[in-house]
Formats: C-alpha cells, sequence, structure tokens
C-alpha cells in the first residue's frame, strides 16, 4: 500500500507542474496565463482539502473506535452504538462480541484453574497415605527381631502399597501432560480397527479377569483423520470404564459405522448403567457417581477421553438407561480441514 | 447471565369470538451458552415462539429482551441491523435464495452486513457438513437434507451469540440429526453461543442442558 501512497504524491506533484509548465510555455496572454495559474492554485487546494478533510474523518474513526475499545474494556454498555448502518457500530458490535467470547474462555479457564488446584490438594492427600504406610513397615523392617512369617507380611503390604502409589501416579502423569496441553496430535489418515486393537489388547487382561466378552465388529476399510495413540488412549478409558462397570458375564460391544459428516464408534455395555440426571455430569473433572465412589478411580478417564475428541473436531455422546447399560458413541470428522 | 428473556409473552391471532392464542402468558429466561430445547405437539406455539424470540413476528402483548436489548425498542431497521448481527436463524424450510448459489446464501448475512466472510471458518463449516463441493451449486440442486445443511452453515457462519433453530434436523437421518446437533454444540461451546431450538426428536431433548415443554401456547414444564 505504502507504494501506491508515494506513487499518488509523485503523480500530484507531476499533474501540477504539468500545468505550470503548459500554461507558462504556451500561453501567450498575460491574462487568461494568471486566470489558468489561479485555477490550478484552486485545483490543488481543493485536492488538499479533500484530503484534510477524509484524513480527519479516519482519525475521528479510529479514534473513536479506541474510545468505544476502552468502554468495552471497562465492562461499560455501548448502547447507543448498536444496531446502526455505520462503521462504528459494526466495529463495536464485532469488539463486543470478541469480548464476550473472550470473557466467557476465560471463565472456563478460571474454573478450570480452580479444579485444578482441588485436584492437587486431592492427590496429595491420596500419595500420603501409601508413603507413610511403607515408612512405617521400613521402620518395622528394620527391628531386629521379625520373623520370616512377618517379613513376608510386611513386604506384601509394601507392595500392594506401591501399586496404589503407581496408579496415581500414572494418572498424575497423564492428566499432566494433558494440561500442560502435551497431547500433541499427529493426525493422520489411518484405518480405525488398528487404533481398535491398541485399545482392546490393553483392556483384554481386565475384562478376561472379570469374565466381560468384548465384540467388534468393525469393516477393516474404514479409515479417519485421526491420532492413532492418543484415540486409542480415549476409547482405552471408555472401554476401561465399560468393563468397570460392567457385572461379571456382561458383554461389552465395539461397532464402527461412517457417517456423512463423522464416523462414529460406538461402544455398548451391558453395566449399571448412567441416572439420566447426571449424564451430562460424567465428562466433568473428578467427577463420581455417588454409588460407584468404592471403586477405584479419580474421575479422568472420561474427561480425558472427551478432551482428546474434542481436540481432533469430534465429539462424545452417551445414552444410557439405568440397569440396562450405556453407550458411549466416539465421533470424529471424516473431513479434516486444512 | 440470561442472554434471552421474555415477560408475560402474548401472542393472538383474531379478534375475540374466534380469538386464536397462539402465545398465552410466557415467562423464560435463557443463560448465556446454554442448549435448549423446545418441545411439544404440533400447533401449540413453539415456532410462533421462536419467532417472537428472534424479534421475526410482533407480540401482542410482553416483552422480548435478547442480550439487554428490549426488541419492542427497536426500530424497523434497528431490528433488522440487531437480528443479522446477533442471531443466526435455521428455518424449518430453510429459506434459501433460489437464485444464488449455496455459497452466496452462506455469506450472505455477513454480506448484507458489509463485512468480510472468515474464509476460514466458512471453509471449515462447510467441510464439516459436507457441502464443500457443492458451493457453486444452486440450492435446487440439492436434497433436502443438504439444503438444511446450507441453511445451518448460513446460521453459524456470522458467528451470532444466539441461535434459533426450527426443527433442523427435521429431514435428516437420525445418524446425520447426531452428527448436526454434536457440530451446533461445538461450535456454540468455541464462541460462547445460545442455541435454543425447536425440535421433535427425544435424543436432542435429552441432550440439552434444559427442556422446555409447550402445550397451547404456555410453558407446562420445564427440566433442566
Amino acid at each position: 500500500m505504502k507504494i501506491f501512497r508515494y506513487l499518488l504524491i509523485g503523480l500530484n506533484i507531476l499533474v501540477v507542474g504539468a500545468g505550470i509548465w503548459i500554461v507558462s510555455r504556451y500561453v501567450g496572454d498575460a491574462g487568461v496565463k494568471t486566470l489558468l495559474y489561479w485555477t490550478i492554485l484552486a485545483f490543488v487546494l481543493l485536492g488538499l482539502g479533500n484530503y484534510i478533510y477524509f484524513r480527519k474523518r479516519f482519525i475521528d474513526f479510529s479514534d473513536d473506535i479506541c474510545g468505544c475499545t476502552d468502554e468495552i474494556l471497562h465492562g461499560n454498555s455501548m448502547k447507543h452504538a448498536y444496531n446502526q448502518e455505520t462503521l462504528t457500530s459494526k466495529m463495536v458490535m464485532e469488539l463486543e462480541k470478541v469480548e464476550d467470547i473472550f470473557a466467557a474462555q476465560l471463565y472456563e479457564s478460571k474454573k478450570e484453574k480452580q479444579e485444578l488446584q482441588g485436584m492437587i490438594s486431592e492427590m496429595t492427600h491420596q500419595i500420603k497415605t501409601p508413603i507413610s504406610n511403607i515408612q512405617m513397615y521400613c521402620e518395622m523392617f528394620s527391628e531386629p527381631d521379625i520373623s520370616q512369617e512377618q517379613a513376608k507380611q510386611f513386604v506384601k503390604v509394601i507392595q500392594q502399597q506401591l501399586v496404589k502409589l503407581e496408579f496415581l501416579l500414572n494418572i498424575l502423569v497423564k492428566s499432566s501432560r494433558l494440561e500442560t496441553a502435551m497431547i500433541n496430535l499427529s493426525v493422520e489418515y489411518g484405518r480405525v480397527i488398528d487404533t481398535l486393537a491398541i485399545a482392546v489388547n490393553n483392556v483384554m487382561q481386565k475384562a478376561e479377569h472379570k469374565n466381560v466378552g468384548i465384540s467388534v465388529m468393525c469393516r477393516s476399510s474404514i479409515r479417519v483423520c485421526h491420532d492413532t495413540k492418543w484415540t486409542a488412549e480415549a476409547i482405552e478409558n471408555i472401554l476401561d470404564n465399560a468393563i468397570k462397570y460392567t457385572p461379571e458375564g456382561g458383554k461389552v460391544e465395539i461397532a464402527v459405522e461412517t457417517g456423512e459428516m463423522y464416523t462414529e464408534i460406538k461402544i455398548k455395555d451391558t453395566g449399571r448403567g448412567i441416572e439420566a440426571a447426571h449424564i451430562n455430569d460424567i465428562f466433568k473433572r473428578f467427577y463420581r457417581e455417588k454409588a460407584v465412589s468404592k471403586t477405584e478411580g479419580l474421575g479422568l478417564g472420561l474427561y480425558l477421553a472427551r478432551n482428546i475428541i474434542t481436540l481432533q473436531g469430534g465429539y462424545i455422546s452417551v445414552h444410557s438407561t439405568q440397569g440396562k447399560g450405556s453407550s458411549f458413541s466416539l465421533c470424529l470428522p471424516n473431513r479434516v480441514h486444512g | 447471565m440470561n442472554i434471552l428473556s421474555t415477560n408475560n409473552l402474548t401472542k393472538y391471532y383474531g379478534a375475540e369470538p374466534l380469538q386464536v392464542k397462539a402465545i398465552d402468558g410466557v415467562t423464560l429466561e435463557i443463560e448465556k451458552g446454554s442448549f435448549t430445547a423446545i418441545v411439544g405437539t404440533s400447533g401449540s406455539g413453539k415456532s410462533t415462539l421462536l419467532h417472537l424470540l428472534g424479534g421475526l413476528d410482533i407480540p401482542t402483548s410482553g416483552s422480548v429482551c435478547v442480550d439487554g436489548q428490549e426488541l419492542s425498542g427497536l426500530g424497523k431497521n434497528e431490528l433488522a441491523v440487531f437480528r443479522r448481527r446477533k442471531i443466526g436463524f435455521i428455518f424449518q424450510n430453510y429459506n434459501l435464495m433460489p437464485n444464488l448459489t449455496v455459497y452466496d446464501n452462506i455469506v450472505l448475512p455477513v454480506e448484507l452486513d458489509g463485512r468480510n466472510v472468515d474464509k476460514e471458518y466458512l471453509n471449515s463449516i462447510a467441510t464439516t457438513l459436507g457441502l464443500e463441493d457443492k458451493l457453486n451449486r444452486k440450492p435446487n440442486k440439492l436434497s433436502g437434507g443438504q439444503q438444511q445443511r446450507v441453511a445451518i452453515a448460513r446460521a453459524l457462519v456470522a458467528k451470532p451469540a444466539l441461535i434459533l433453530a426450527d426443527e433442523p434436523t427435521g429431514n435428516l437421518d437420525s445418524h446425520t440429526t447426531q452428527e448436526v446437533i454434536g457440530l451446533l454444540q461445538t461450535t456454540s461451546k468455541k464462541y460462547h453461543q445460545t442455541i435454543v431450538m425447536i425440535t421433535h426428536n427425544d435424543e436432542i431433548a435429552q441432550s440439552a442442558d434444559r427442556t422446555i415443554r409447550i402445550e397451547d401456547g404456555r410453558i407446562v414444564g420445564s427440566r433442566w
């Protein structure tokens, strides 16, 4: 744009200069000459006047916008500038919209921070117990007169506590990766069945242990743009939940279907189901249904799963009938823009 | 904070002996960023209510307040500008312009306002809705479901604070319905938009933050 500006200035000077030169060279009559000079001067002044006028309007406009921005920043209503067909009105309403979106995001992140603080204190609390247990048993170990039998028992207890610690640490690691946005999604076209295989393999042992059957219905040709590792993690978390809350001898069915916009991975279990009133809560961080608070878990699995899917432009939906089972649909977009 | 509130809203048609009370004393408040489903039998006044909320119809009495702005306090032109900038409408019968291409239909509300189209956003919606290769066609060359999706894209492209949808999935199969709802919820979260949707679909009503049931022009039930 700058080059246009110089070009325009140059052109103006050239035209005026040429005008003066032509008049001085070719016009003989002094009276006509003066008249023409005056005409040129009038045009120059007119041009300058126009320039100053529009420049002033432009500055007024930007001053107006800056003033409005300040007002919006201070949270004052800009009602007088609403709903007009003017540039200012358009800008003000657009700015207010942006402010509104940012305010909402700010609120969300504040809420998240609070949750996080709650989680940290919860975690430290939970980690303290096994550590003090281990400490205690270690001290007992160092006493000289313990029997072989007692030693074995102590080791067993310490091992149990270590397992608990490891479980807690794993959750911490996962959630910290999530918090620090370390979910670096590398999205690629890949076969859904491969991703499913990873997830199912990881929970197979648990399922067999509990005698819960897992069936997979997925055409091997279905491909979708997704991050294999993280999507597998999300599926695994949901499968894990499904197995956890399905009684022995139950079934977990996985079915994959391609829709017009999204590819749906449906995970259906015959578990205890979710109360309708809490169906929107289950994805919240640290949410645990009261009736299952004894089962191990921290309430992070579904939260993590939803984040992973949302980051890939998809969504999760749930249908559930209490006592009959739940079905989770993980939907990933078929087409990814850009 | 409420984005939408009505106070004793009524809409009557005709004169006394044969008067039809389409909306009969509706008072409601809708919170910013929420997803509300309006359900009810046909003829219960759902669509009339939605039109009143969006300033497309003038109430017989009572008031509608959108984002702190009393709709009755606006002149005709002001109301048009207000609607264009604040509200996205998805009509039951799409209301697409037959002589414009799909692309021009989608960007119409933004271009009417003399704003620049957020091309990147437009492309991403069109891609998700499966319309990216149909942008140059005329609406009458598309199926009902595709036209509905054009109407949805048109309502979303200006990133309005409030989206009013009159059975936006009426012509879509159950699978695509779920997908469209998913898309609406995803964008509304991203841009802090409020959705008010008329629906006959129980599943959608279930996934909403709130369901309002209307019978004979009155709110007969509300669930959070």
